[in-house]
């Protein structure tokens, strides 16, 4: 996927990976989705042979799949899996094509799951959603520092990470404040102050979050524009559009 | 930015200034006070005291915790109260025992002390507070008043904390609908509150500075940067006074604090504006005015003036209260 290696030269991540036992934190609103990186995240560490865990709170397996496949990204079964948390029952009858790995009933049987599972990058999308079914922050903030603890554990011989995407409004504005003093890295995308363009779809601040500075780690800060097409995502400097474009 | 010794905050992180028994790091999402209080803490395993560590979400840095004169108490859920769900109550608190906190906080602090090469003295590092203030803030409060007393038998020792101000009121037990701020009360208690800031928000803080009223993104290029920021330090004393001293800090290279004073007073050099080109110079037109001209409109009188310069008759309503007695009265001047 040679449209996302601009942003891993940007941030001078030369896997296009954040590092081992870190934690990213994805924020977005309406008009700019976060979920963009999911594909690259995907990719990257399909690229450095390790498995992937998503746990969408957002859509079903298929929408990923799609999405993933347009976009260039060769997902199977072994190196993907999918964890459903927005309905919980009995989906043994679906094709096993498009079957969750996982429901997210209980939290205590979901986190022995995930303790159970090879080292990963483990890929939280639309965690905003337990706020809109009823939970509060502190509940929401209990789940993903468990999802961290779980994976810090696992990452002590092999590859692991934590990506946690959200939306940010005015109702998620707090969760996502307590999230930032717990990752790694922010990428924050929204969309351009200047108002909408055809020709940049938004743009992306990426800066450290709280816990970087316990890294000795050579990350550069970055203000990216990009244009997000049907099967690619193009990042560039900004004003560099009609270059790139 | 110049080098000033008479920094409050220098001499408070060097330990050169003793009256600081509990001192509170604010920080907000968009600058984080982690690498400040681990340079701190740095600082004091420099000048040999003992540090013990409260762990509630993360360890500190590993070459901090690695040190023979650190003790930790970890207070993080284990894998196993993960798994079977016992870490955390249904309403998402932590379920922390405050009193044993408390017990084997002291015995640390009596152990580390023992290794201190500073007879007794020691550091706690509570990281962070907001978990306890979740539980109960007055437990918490109370806990810390009680630290405070210990650290104060020891010129040296310090207790060090570190909290969120953007959602601390808003996450922390509510306990009842008319608490003061979590913010007023730690500072009601503490002995110094280093409030940190990003560097960015100095422009907000000169006289003259203009917004056009248009929101302000969440993070910008320069937020959270782990080498530096700013801080607003406010420290009070034991006879009661409290000093206020705003100070830019920076992560060197033996991760260490270095304190640097800020100008956030914006003032403009009289020379420079007196000395600038007359911009009538080289115009085509003639903007000056002749005596005449200058004369003549002197002259013109101002159609409302005398209406303005007189006295103003007002016939009171029947719901009008009038005051004899005059406003500025109450003035020492």
């Amino acid at each position: 996927m040679a449209t996302y290696k601009s942003l891993s030269a940007s941030l001078n991540w030369p896997t296009g990976q954040p590092p081992s036992r870190t934690t990213t934190l994805i924020t977005g609103t309406l008009s700019a989705e976060g979920s963009i990186l999911i594909p690259h995240f995907t990719n990257t560490t399909f690229e450095a042979q390790t498995p992937v865990i998503l746990i969408s709170f957002r859509h079903t397996y298929n929408h990923y799949m799609h999405i993933m496949r347009k976009m260039g990204v060769h997902t199977n079964r072994h190196k993907l899996q999918f964890v459903n948390a927005l309905a919980t029952g009995d989906f043994s009858n679906l094709p096993p094509a498009t079957r969750p790995h996982f429901t997210l009933n209980e939290w205590p049987e979901f986190f022995q799951w995930l303790s159970e599972q090879k080292p990963s990058t483990v890929i939280l999308d639309g965690v905003c959603g337990l706020l809109d079914v009823g939970h509060n922050v502190d509940s929401v903030l209990q789940f993903i520092g468990s999802c961290q603890r779980i994976v810090e554990e696992k990452a002590k011989d092999e590859y692991a990470a934590l990506v946690v995407n959200v939306l940010l409004d005015e109702f998620s504005e707090l969760l996502v404040r307590s999230l930032v003093r717990r990752a790694h890295f922010l990428f924050s995308f929204e969309g351009l102050a200047s108002g909408a363009s055809s020709g940049v779809s938004g743009q992306l601040t990426v800066v450290p979050g709280h816990l970087l500075c316990q890294l000795q780690n050579a990350f550069s800060p970055a203000l990216l524009h990009y244009r997000v097409s049907d099967t690619s995502v193009q990042f560039f400097s900004p004003g560099q559009s009609s270059t790139v474009l | 930015m110049a080098m000033a010794t008479g920094l409050s905050i220098k001499r408070i992180a060097a330990h050169q200034q003793h009256s600081v028994p509990l001192l509170v790091l604010s920080e907000t999402a968009q600058q984080t006070a982690l690498s400040l209080m681990e340079a701190m803490v740095r600082e004091g395993l420099g000048h040999g005291l003992g540090v013990v560590v409260v762990c509630l979400e993360q360890l500190l840095s590993r070459d901090i915790m690695c040190q023979p004169a650190v003790a930790l108490v970890d207070c993080r859920p284990t894998m196993a109260q993960i798994g079977d769900g016992s870490a955390f109550l249904p309403n998402g608190t932590r379920q922390i025992d405050l009193a044993r906190l408390d017990r084997d906080v002291c015995s640390q602090i009596e152990r580390i002390s023992t290794v201190s090469k500073v007879s007794g003295g020691f550091v706690v590092v509570i990281d962070d507070l907001e978990p306890l203030l979740n539980i109960s803030r007055v437990d918490t409060l109370a806990l810390l008043r009680k630290f405070r007393s210990v650290a104060k038998q020891c010129q040296s020792s310090r207790i060090l904390a570190r909290y969120s101000r953007d959602t601390a009121d808003q996450r922390t037990d509510k306990g009842g609908p008319h608490l003061p701020l979590v913010s007023n009360v730690l500072r009601s208690i503490s002995d110094a509150v280093v409030d940190v800031y990003p560097m960015s928000v100095l422009g907000t803080w000169m006289p003259g500075w203009y917004s056009n009223g248009e929101p302000q993104p969440f993070v910008t290029l320069g937020d959270n940067d782990e080498r530096r920021g700013l801080l607003r330090l406010e420290h009070r004393r034991q006879s009661g006074k409290v000093g206020y001293e705003v100070a830019a800090f920076e992560i060197n290279e033996q991760q260490r604090p270095v304190f640097s004073a800020v100008k956030a007073v914006a003032t403009v050099e009289p020379s420079a504006v007196a000395a600038g080109p007359d911009p009538r110079q080289h115009l085509p037109f003639n903007l000056d005015l002749t005596d005449k001209q200058r004369q003549d409109r002197a002259d013109v009188e101002l159609a409302y003036l005398e209406a303005q310069a007189g006295e103003i008759h007002y016939q009171m309503a029947e719901e009008d209260d009038w005051d004899e007695d005059d406003p500025d009265d109450d003035l020492e001047i």
